[in-house]
């Protein structure tokens, strides 16, 4: 995790290939800088870019009765991904993730899609009752995601030709319609 | 009946039939390797349309023919790099390609090169096109590559563009021509990655006489349509527009329903219809008088191409809501 510095992302993009990472993620914060606002997700070498906005964040020291994280590889869980878009976006969180959970930590974390939000939660579980209740242990933040646009190749908003933008007036006519 | 031909990212050739909501392979999928199989330009073979040639990323040349519904292979382009990105039938045993690195090519259909010179119109083009009333005048245009007008028998440029002047900071405008159409007997139209849509006239100078700047997206896609000087020119975002450029470029109004980046328009020369294709993976059949979409399909992978038919039935499908 490094701070950008001003450094244009299309040479962090560069760079980054060159080392072998898989996926460049770049936090925004909003103006004030008082907290996080977008997330651009850039899949590596010449895998889409995605663009989301945060919304309701909330720090683990804000959560109550949170507890701690520990470093086992945790499972992740992707809930209700039904389109095309849908699967892309959830395959591209997933590979922010190492492959192999470590299913003695009990973590795990959740991408839930609901009405095109993307809903993040972080959680300890431990089964109860001989494997009938689950309970959960909030740990880590929380926040929700919303994409906002994909692009093809790698993070260039002014040339890249976009597989899906959203066009706020155009697309939220219908209360049932959800591209996610 | 088929309506459209669509060409795929894959190499899939499609038939659509907007009125049955179907879309048939004309190909087998299973064949299909993506990075050497993908359609890059397609034409019409004959003017009563039968038969349809496309082009594929390995740049071997495809025909396929409508009454017999078989996809066969014609021949190989050699002789240049890239992919080839127009194409265009000369007269009944011609075929002109333009690739990307520049060179341009006739040949049979049995593949037997013609042009027996190193012609070529600089390095990486991205806009072709043959002028529809005359069979020995083409166009081409690409990234750092003016406009250039050609005469096919001799091989030489007739009319070259001049670059635009520097922009409101005085910086150098880049020359990015995305697509262009011969609009009429006398101007040229262009579509750019700087987002300007820019019209030439070769009598009278070599400068755009008009332009317009259009959102700030490159603009990939550009056809004529059954109005007489208007256009329908679509961005990276999906904005599609229709344009009229009597007196200038004015944009009339744009049409709804797309969610992504637009590759390829075709217009029917008469009917009011317009068919549109790209990267989101929907086929989209809009009615320009109207303005309304009449007609989506999914079609499972991004395409590239697309060609609308004169005999069609979209007047008979049904608008969705």
């Amino acid at each position: 995790m490094f701070p950008r510095k001003n450094i244009p992302v299309k040479k962090i993009v560069k760079q980054a290939i060159e080392a072998g990472y898989t996926d460049i993620m770049i936090v925004h914060e909003d103006r004030n800088k008082t907290k996080p606002d977008g997330i651009i997700l850039c899949h590596l070498p010449e895998g889409p870019t995605a663009y989301f906005k945060i919304n309701s964040l909330k720090y683990s020291k804000e959560i109550k009765g949170v507890g701690e994280s520990t470093s086992h590889y945790p499972e992740v869980i992707l809930n209700n991904f039904n389109t095309r878009l849908g699967l892309l976006i959830s395959r591209m969180l997933v590979c922010l993730f190492p492959q192999d959970p470590n299913f003695v930590g009990r973590r795990v974390v959740t991408f839930h899609n609901q009405r095109d939000y993307i809903f993040f939660r972080h959680h300890r579980y431990e089964f109860k009752k001989e494997g009938e209740k689950t309970a959960l242990h909030e740990l880590g933040p929380r926040f929700t995601l919303r994409l906002k646009w994909l692009q093809n190749g790698t993070f260039n908003p002014t040339e890249g030709e976009y597989e899906w933008v959203l066009k706020r007036h155009e697309m939220e006519t219908s209360r049932r319609r959800f591209f996610l | 009946m088929c309506d459209a031909y669509v060409g795929a990212a894959t190499g899939a050739f499609k038939c659509v039939s907007f009125k049955d909501g179907k879309i048939t392979n004309a190909n087998t999928i299973a064949e299909l390797i993506p990075k050497e199989t993908e359609i890059t330009a397609m034409c019409y073979g004959d003017t009563e349309q039968t038969e349809v040639i496309a082009c594929q990323a390995n740049r071997k040349i495809k025909l396929y023919n409508s009454i017999t519904n078989l996809y066969s292979e014609l021949f190989t382009v050699e002789g240049c790099e890239g992919k080839i990105v127009g194409l265009s039938m000369l007269a009944a045993d011609k075929i002109i390609t333009a690739a990307s690195s520049g060179h341009l090519q006739i040949w049979t259909p049995e593949g037997k090169l013609l042009t027996s010179d190193n012609w070529n119109a600089g390095n990486d083009i991205f806009a072709f096109d043959k002028k529809p009333s005359s069979s020995s005048i083409i166009a081409t245009a690409g990234k750092e590559n003016l406009l250039k007008v050609w005469d096919v028998e001799t091989h030489q440029t007739t009319w070259s563009a001049r670059s635009v002047k520097h922009d409101k900071l005085n910086l150098r405008v880049p020359i990015l021509d995305n697509a262009l159409r011969f609009l009429n007997e006398n101007e040229i139209v262009t579509v750019t990655g700087t987002s300007h849509i820019r019209i030439y006239d070769p009598r009278t100078q070599r400068k755009p006489i008009h332009e317009l700047k259009y959102m700030d997206t490159p603009i990939t896609a550009l056809s004529l349509c059954h109005r007489e000087n208007h256009i329908i020119a679509s961005n990276t975002t999906g904005e599609m527009g229709l344009f009229d450029l009597r007196g200038g470029v004015k944009l009339l109004y744009k049409f709804r329903g797309f969610s992504g980046a637009v590759r390829s328009i075709s217009a029917h020369p008469t009917e009011p219809f317009v068919i549109s294709v790209g990267i989101d993976r929907h086929i989209r059949l809009h009615n320009i008088d109207t303005k309304k979409m009449v007609k989506k399909i999914y079609a499972k992978v991004r395409m590239n191409c697309c060609l609308i038919k004169n005999q069609n039935e979209c007047a008979l499908v049904k608008v969705e809501k």
